[in-house]
């Protein structure tokens, strides 16, 4: 599994499309403007309640001061809870992750399952070719 | 006398032998770009200066099948052996005999490169013409491999 810049995945498909084929390639894509959008203003809608809770809190008296310090403190943990999971979405829309499954290599001189009856048939192909010039 | 047959019989077989090593029962047009080998032992084989490769030959064609029976058999063996078939297709050589036509990717020692397999059958013989060679190479040579395999002809 890697995670790169949406700019470095044209790279990397060159760099694997060189090392092996490429037999298998699916592109998903999420969007999470919708939840982003909506962390967003709840983030901010808590942030004008934790201004608002402590301006409150410097003019009240000592027994208000006590339950608008435990509230304020309940917002804050939400504010920060939100922020985090902000922060989270931001992460996975910036960086693309893509996960690279490599199958065994298949060796020149055919040492993979492949069988056949017809003895013709088992000396086709490129190896065969090119031996072919090469034994006299 | 009789060494004299003896010997007189010897310098035909020889002839012969000499003749059949250099006989084909098909005609392969040489693809343009290509140098021709001698054939031996009934192989026409050529091939370019940057190792585009063109090898047919026949074998009995027992038991008997056709074109794309044979051809059928081939895929399914060099597909597990990791080749990706690219195109296949019927093809109608010269001499109006029938086959096929399938073009393979392979990637061998670090290279990406093109099989091509035509198979052309009649009542008694199954005709092989294999090409191939790294893929930029054949895709220059295609037309001409292609041209030379539609002008294959059985004598």
């Amino acid at each position: 599994m890697l995670r790169l810049k949406e700019q470095s995945v044209n790279g990397l498909r060159a760099f694997l499309a060189g090392t092996g084929f490429i037999i298998d390639e699916q592109v998903y894509r999420r969007s999470v403007t919708g939840k982003v959008v909506d962390l967003r203003t709840r983030l901010r809608v808590k942030e004008k309640l934790h201004r608002d809770l402590l301006e409150l809190f410097n003019s009240s008296s000592f027994h208000q001061a006590l339950d608008v310090e435990k509230e304020i403190g309940r917002q804050i943990l939400e504010i920060e809870k939100l922020k985090g999971e902000l922060a989270y979405y931001m992460d996975q829309a910036s960086l693309t992750l893509i996960t690279v499954m490599f199958t065994g290599p298949v060796s020149p001189g055919g040492q993979s399952a492949a069988s056949t009856r017809w003895g013709w048939i088992r000396k086709l192909g490129i190896p065969g070719l090119i031996q072919s010039w090469e034994v006299p | 006398m009789e060494t004299g047959i003896m010997r007189t019989c010897f310098r035909i077989s020889v002839v012969f032998m000499l003749l059949c090593t250099g006989c084909t029962s098909f005609t392969v047009p040489g693809p343009a770009g290509f140098a021709e080998y001698p054939v031996k032992k009934g192989v026409y084989r050529a091939i370019t200066s940057d190792g585009v490769r063109l090898r047919v030959y026949r074998i009995k064609n027992e038991p008997f099948g056709d074109a794309s029976m044979w051809n059928a058999s081939a895929a399914l063996y060099l597909k597990k052996k990791g080749y990706r078939e690219k195109n296949s297709v019927p093809v109608t050589a010269g001499s109006g005999i029938k086959g096929t036509l399938s073009e393979y990717l392979y990637h061998y020692y670090g290279k990406d490169y093109v099989y091509a397999l035509a198979l052309f059958t009649d009542r008694s013989y199954l005709y092989i013409i294999e090409a191939g060679g790294t893929q930029k190479e054949y895709e220059k040579k295609r037309e001409s491999l292609v041209s030379a395999i539609r002008g294959f002809s059985v004598k």
